[in-house]
C-alpha cells in the first residue's frame, strides 16, 4: 500500500483541484468517466479498497436520482423518447442528468480523497508555506479539532431532549424543536471558544510572528515533477475542450 | 477590549484570537445545524424534489449570524469552514464556497452601515445573502447539476421568498437573545 | 521579600453593571505560596483569578481602578500573550481549553508558540509527560481522554511553560475522589520541590485544604478574610458533617424503577454495565455512586431509555419499558443532567421555566401560578426577564431543575447534578432535591461525591466496575467505611 498520507499537501491539492476543475469545465461524459474511474482506481492502488466511499456514494446516488426526476419532469432538451398522459421523456434529459451526475461523483469523491489523505497540520503547513499567518493557518487544526467536541455536545443536547420527553416523531414537531436543539448548541460554542482563546493567549499563541511547528513539510523533486505535470495535463485538456 | 467594543462601532474586521477561535467552532455549529435541517428538509416532499427550504433558511440565518458576531475574518472562516465541510453531505459544495462567501461579505457591509438593532436592517442584510447566495447557487444547479434553466430558477424564487423572511426573523431573535446572553460583548 | 503576587484593587467593574464584581482588595502573595481560594457563589473567585492573569480586562472588558503586580510588574503593561513567562492558568472544563487533536501536540503547544528549538520542546515535553505519568495516552486524541487524564493535559501543557505561578479554578470539580487525590498531590510537589506560587480556587471536595498554606476567603467581590490554613478550618469549617435526620414517606408496596438483571455491552464489546438487579420505591431518595466508568450512567441511560437492556428487562411505574411506551412513561420523569446547558435554550428565564407548559391546556393565569411557584421554589423571583445564560453555573442547574419540576413528574433523576459546582452552589442544588424528596417525590440521585450521597440520601447503592456491590440504608454508611476506601471512594 502507498502511503499517500506522508507525501506533500501541495501535491494532493493539484490533484484534487484538476480533477475538480477538469470536471466543472468538461462537457463530455466520457472525460468525466475516465476521471472518476481515474480517482477509483489511484483510491484501490493506494488504499487496496473503496470503502471510505460507501456513505458518500449513498449520498451521490440520492442526488443524481434527485437530478434524474427533475430532468424527466421538466427536461424539454432533445427527441421524446417516451410520452404516456402529460409525461414526456427527451434524450436530452437523461444525457443532461447522467453528465450531472458523474460530475458530481468526480468533484464530491476528490474532495474527499483530499480530505481523507491529508491531515489538518499539514494542511496549516501549507498555508504557511503560502505566506499565511500562522495565527490563521492554525484554524484549519483548530477545526479538526473542535468538530468531534461539537458533535458531543449535539449529542448531548439530543440525549437531554429526548430524556425530556421533547417529542420528535412527525417532521413538525422535529421543525418546532429546532431552537431547542440548535439554540444551547450556540450557546455552548460561544462558552467554548471562549475557554479556549483565553487558554490558548494565555500559552503565548500570536506572541511571535512564527511558531516552531516541529512537523514542517517539504516539496520533493518527484512531488515537484508530480504538480508540473498534472497542471500541464489540465493546460492540454482545457485547449482540447476550447478547440476540438 | 477595543475589539470588544467593535460590534458597537460597525467595525467590518476583528481579528482578536477570540473572534478567530470563535468563528471555527461557531462555524461548525453551522456545519451541525446544516445537517440537521438537511435531514429535517429530506423528509418534506419538496425537499426530495431537491427544494431544501428549511436548510437554506439555516444556511442563511448562520452566514449572517456569525458575520454579525464574529465581524471579518470571522464570518469568511466559518462560512468557508461550513462550504468546505459540505463536501460530505451535498454535491453543490464548490458552489457554496463563492455563496457563502459572498453572503458573509453582503452581511459586513450592512453591518458597517447599521448598527443591525432594528428588522430593516435585519430584512436588508437577508436580501443580499438570500438573493446573491441562492443566485450562485443556482448557477451551481445548472451548470454542475445539469438542471433546466427554468426549474432552477423557479426553485430559487422559492427559496429566496422563504428564506428572506424566515431568516430575517430567526436572525434577529437569535441575534438578540446572544447580545442579551452577554456571552458576546 | 518582594511578594510574587500584588493586588491592590480599588474596584473592577463590568459595563453596564452598577455593582463592582471585584472591590478593596489589598493582597500580597510570595513566592513559594500554596493558596486555596474560597467563598460563595459569585463572590469573585475565578474573577480574582482573571485580574491576576489580566484577562480581565484584556479579554472581558472591564474597567479597573487599581494595580495588579506579578513579579514586580504591572500587568497591565504585559500583553495577554505574553503572560505566560509569569502564570500559568488552568480553568474548570479540560475539553474547551486543548487545542490541539492529539495530546503530544498539545503538551508542547505553549512551549512551540514560545519559538524554542525542537530539542527544547520534546525535552520540556518529555520531562512533564513522564512527571505526570501520561506517556502512555502521548499519542492519543484528545477528544477521547477521560475527565482525569484531559486535566493531567492542561496541567502538562501549563506546566511546560515553567511560570513560576499556577493559577487554577477548581481543577478537579468533575473529577472522581481518586483522580482528584493524584491531582492535588502532583501540584503539592510543584509547590514544595520547584517552588511554584500555587494559587487554586477550591472545589467542594476540600482536597486542597490539604496541602494549603493559606486561605483567601471572598465574599461580595472583597477578601473578607486571609488567614492561615488551620485559623480557616477553626473558624469556617463545620465539624464533620452528621446525616441529617430525613424523614421521607416511602411506600414500600411501589415500585417506581426496577431493574431485573439488565445490562449493556456496547458496541465492540465494550460493557457498560452488567446484570444490575436494583428496585426505587417510590418517595425514596436513593444515591447511585461510583468511580467515572464504574456503569453509573449506562445505568441511567437504560432507566431513561437512551439505551436497550442487551440482557434483563426494566420497569417503569409497574409497566415494561417499550418503543410505544417510552414517551409517555418519560413525561412522568423530570430529569436533571450534569450540564444545565444542555438544556437551556430560551432568553428569558421565565420562558426557560414555562417552554414545558407549552404543550398543555393549562390557563394562562394557571400557568402564570405555576411559574411563580417554582421560581420562588429554586429562589429566582423577581429574575423573569434576565437571560438564563447570565446566572452562575449554579443557579443555571437551579433554573434547570426548576424547568424539570414545574410538570410535575413523580421521578426525578438527576445526574452528577453538582459536578463543576463550588460547595455553596452544590448545597443549593442538592437543598432543593432534598425539599422535592421530602415532598413526596421520588429522586434518584447519580453522583461520585460521597458528602453528598451521605448527607441528602436516604438509601446509597454502590457501583464497581460495572457492577452493582452494594446497597445499603444511608444511616449504616459507617459499616461500610472499609468497603468504600477500597473502592477508592473514600
Amino acid at each position: 500500500m502507498i502511503n499517500v498520507k506522508n507525501w506533500d499537501p501541495r501535491l494532493k491539492l493539484t490533484w484534487c483541484l484538476f480533477l475538480v476543475l477538469t470536471a466543472l469545465i468538461s462537457r463530455n461524459m466520457m472525460l468525466d468517466l475516465v476521471l472518476l474511474l481515474t480517482i477509483l482506481i489511484t483510491e484501490i492502488i493506494t488504499e487496496k479498497s473503496l470503502k471510505r466511499f460507501k456513505v458518500i456514494a449513498i449520498l451521490l446516488l440520492i442526488a443524481g436520482s434527485q437530478v434524474l426526476i427533475i430532468n424527466l419532469l421538466f427536461g424539454r432538451v432533445g427527441e421524446p423518447v417516451w410520452s404516456w398522459w402529460i409525461l414526456t421523456v427527451y434524450n436530452g434529459s437523461l444525457i443532461a442528468s447522467l453528465l450531472g451526475f458523474l460530475r458530481i461523483c468526480v468533484i464530491t469523491i476528490s474532495a474527499i480523497q483530499f480530505a481523507y489523505n491529508t491531515d489538518a497540520t499539514d494542511i496549516a503547513q501549507m498555508l504557511i508555506k503560502w505566506h499565511i499567518p500562522y495565527r490563521y493557518a492554525m484554524l484549519v487544526p483548530i477545526t479538526a479539532r473542535f468538530f468531534p467536541v461539537m458533535v458531543n455536545e449535539y449529542h448531548s443536547i439530543c440525549d437531554s431532549n429526548s430524556a425530556r420527553g421533547v417529542p420528535c416523531d412527525t417532521v413538525m414537531e422535529h421543525i418546532r424543536n429546532l431552537p431547542a436543539a440548535v439554540m444551547p448548541l450556540i450557546y455552548r460554542a460561544l462558552r467554548i471558544s471562549n475557554d479556549a482563546s483565553l487558554s490558548v493567549e494565555l500559552r503565548g499563541f500570536g506572541r511571535y510572528e512564527t511558531r516552531n511547528f516541529q512537523k514542517t513539510i517539504g516539496l520533493r523533486p518527484f512531488e515537484g515533477i508530480m504538480i508540473l505535470f498534472i497542471i500541464m495535463m489540465y493546460i492540454s485538456i482545457m485547449l482540447c475542450i476550447m478547440f476540438l | 477590549m477595543e475589539n470588544e467594543l467593535a460590534l458597537k462601532r460597525k467595525k467590518i474586521f476583528k481579528t482578536d484570537t477570540k473572534s478567530l477561535i470563535g468563528a471555527v467552532v461557531m462555524g461548525i455549529v453551522f456545519v451541525i445545524a446544516c445537517q440537521i435541517t438537511g435531514q429535517i428538509d429530506n423528509m418534506l416532499p419538496w425537499g426530495k424534489a431537491g427544494m431544501y427550504l428549511i436548510n437554506g433558511s439555516c444556511w442563511a440565518f448562520f452566514t449572517a449570524f456569525i458575520t454579525l458576531i464574529y465581524k471579518q475574518p470571522g464570518g469568511i472562516i466559518a462560512a468557508e469552514i461550513e462550504a468546505l465541510t459540505s463536501v460530505m453531505y451535498s454535491p453543490l459544495w464548490v458552489a457554496f464556497i463563492f455563496a457563502n462567501a459572498v453572503g458573509t461579505i453582503w452581511v459586513s457591509f450592512v453591518a458597517s452601515k447599521y448598527d443591525m438593532t432594528k428588522w430593516s436592517h435585519h430584512i436588508l442584510a437577508q436580501a443580499g445573502v438570500c438573493i446573491l447566495g441562492n443566485c450562485i447557487v443556482t448557477v451551481g444547479m445548472i451548470f454542475i447539476l445539469e438542471i433546466p434553466l427554468d426549474v432552477a430558477i423557479i426553485e430559487t424564487l422559492i427559496l429566496i421568498a422563504v428564506n428572506w423572511i424566515v431568516a430575517t426573523v430567526i436572525t434577529k431573535l437569535a441575534y438578540d437573545a446572544v447580545l442579551k446572553s452577554g456571552l458576546v460583548k | 521579600m518582594k511578594p510574587i503576587i500584588s493586588i491592590d484593587l480599588e474596584a473592577l467593574v463590568f459595563p453596564e453593571e452598577k455593582e463592582a464584581a471585584l472591590k478593596n482588595i489589598k493582597l500580597d502573595i510570595n513566592q513559594g505560596d500554596f493558596i486555596a481560594v474560597t467563598g460563595g457563589t459569585a463572590s469573585g473567585k475565578s474573577l480574582l483569578l482573571h485580574a491576576i492573569t489580566s484577562a480581565a480586562p484584556k479579554f472581558y472588558p472591564c474597567t479597573i481602578d487599581g494595580t495588579v503586580r506579578v513579579a514586580d510588574r504591572n500587568v497591565e503593561e504585559i500583553p495577554l500573550c505574553e503572560m505566560a513567562d509569569y502564570v500559568g492558568y488552568m480553568m474548570q472544563e479540560p475539553q474547551n481549553q486543548m487545542i490541539s487533536r492529539v495530546v503530544y501536540d498539545e503538551l508542547g503547544f505553549g512551549v512551540a508558540n514560545m519559538n524554542l528549538s525542537s530539542e527544547e520542546i520534546q525535552s520540556r515535553v518529555g520531562e512533564i509527560m513522564s512527571f505526570l505519568s501520561i506517556q502512555d495516552f502521548a499519542h492519543r486524541y484528545t477528544d477521547a481522554l477521560s475527565g482525569g487524564q484531559a486535566q493531567k493535559v492542561v496541567l502538562g501543557s501549563i506546566l511546560t511553560l515553567k511560570a513560576p505561578i499556577l493559577l487554577l479554578d477548581q481543577p478537579a470539580a468533575e473529577l472522581d475522589p481518586k483522580t482528584s487525590a493524584e491531582l492535588y498531590k502532583y501540584l503539592s510537589w510543584l509547590n514544595k520541590n520547584e517552588k511554584i506560587t500555587t494559587m487554586v480556587v477550591m472545589d467542594k471536595s476540600r482536597e486542597v485544604l490539604k496541602y494549603a498554606d493559606r486561605v483567601v476567603v471572598m465574599e461580595n467581590g472583597t477578601v473578607k478574610d486571609y488567614m492561615n490554613t488551620e485559623e480557616y478550618k477553626n473558624k469556617y469549617q463545620q465539624k464533620e458533617k452528621k446525616r441529617r435526620p430525613i424523614e421521607l414517606m416511602v411506600d414500600h408496596e411501589t415500585d417506581i424503577v426496577k431493574l431485573m438483571g439488565a445490562s449493556h455491552i456496547y458496541k465492540g464489546g465494550i460493557v457498560g454495565c452488567k446484570a444490575i438487579d436494583f428496585t426505587l420505591k417510590k418517595g425514596d431518595f436513593t444515591a447511585v455512586i461510583g468511580q467515572n466508568g464504574s456503569g453509573k450512567s449506562t445505568m441511567l441511560k437504560l432507566i431513561e431509555g437512551l439505551l436497550k437492556p442487551t440482557e434483563g428487562s426494566i420497569e417503569l411505574f409497574g409497566s415494561p419499558v417499550t418503543k410505544k411506551n417510552i414517551g409517555e412513561l418519560r413525561r412522568r420523569i423530570g430529569f436533571l443532567f450534569q450540564n444545565p446547558d444542555d438544556q437551556i435554550f430560551c432568553s428569558t428565564i421565565k420562558e426557560e421555566i414555562g417552554y414545558v407548559l407549552k404543550r398543555k391546556d393549562d390557563s394562562e393565569a394557571e400557568k402564570n401560578k405555576k411559574i411563580q411557584d417554582v421560581l420562588a421554589f429554586i429562589g429566582l423571583e423577581g429574575s423573569e426577564e434576565v437571560h438564563p445564560q447570565r446566572l452562575s453555573r449554579g443557579q443555571r442547574q437551579l433554573l434547570a431543575l426548576g424547568s424539570v419540576i414545574i410538570s410535575e413528574p413523580e421521578l426525578i433523576i438527576a445526574d452528577e447534578p453538582t459536578s463543576g459546582l463550588d460547595e455553596s452552589q452544590s448545597r443549593l442544588v442538592m437543598e432543593k432535591l432534598l425539599l422535592l424528596a421530602q415532598q413526596g417525590k421520588t429522586v434518584l440521585l447519580v453522583t461520585h461525591d460521597l458528602s453528598d450521597a451521605k448527607y441528602f440520601a436516604n438509601r446509597i447503592v454502590v457501583m464497581n466496575r460495572h457492577e452493582l456491590v452494594l446497597d445499603f440504608n444511608a444511616d449504616q454508611m459507617d459499616c461500610f467505611t472499609d468497603d468504600l476506601i477500597k473502592m477508592e471512594l473514600m
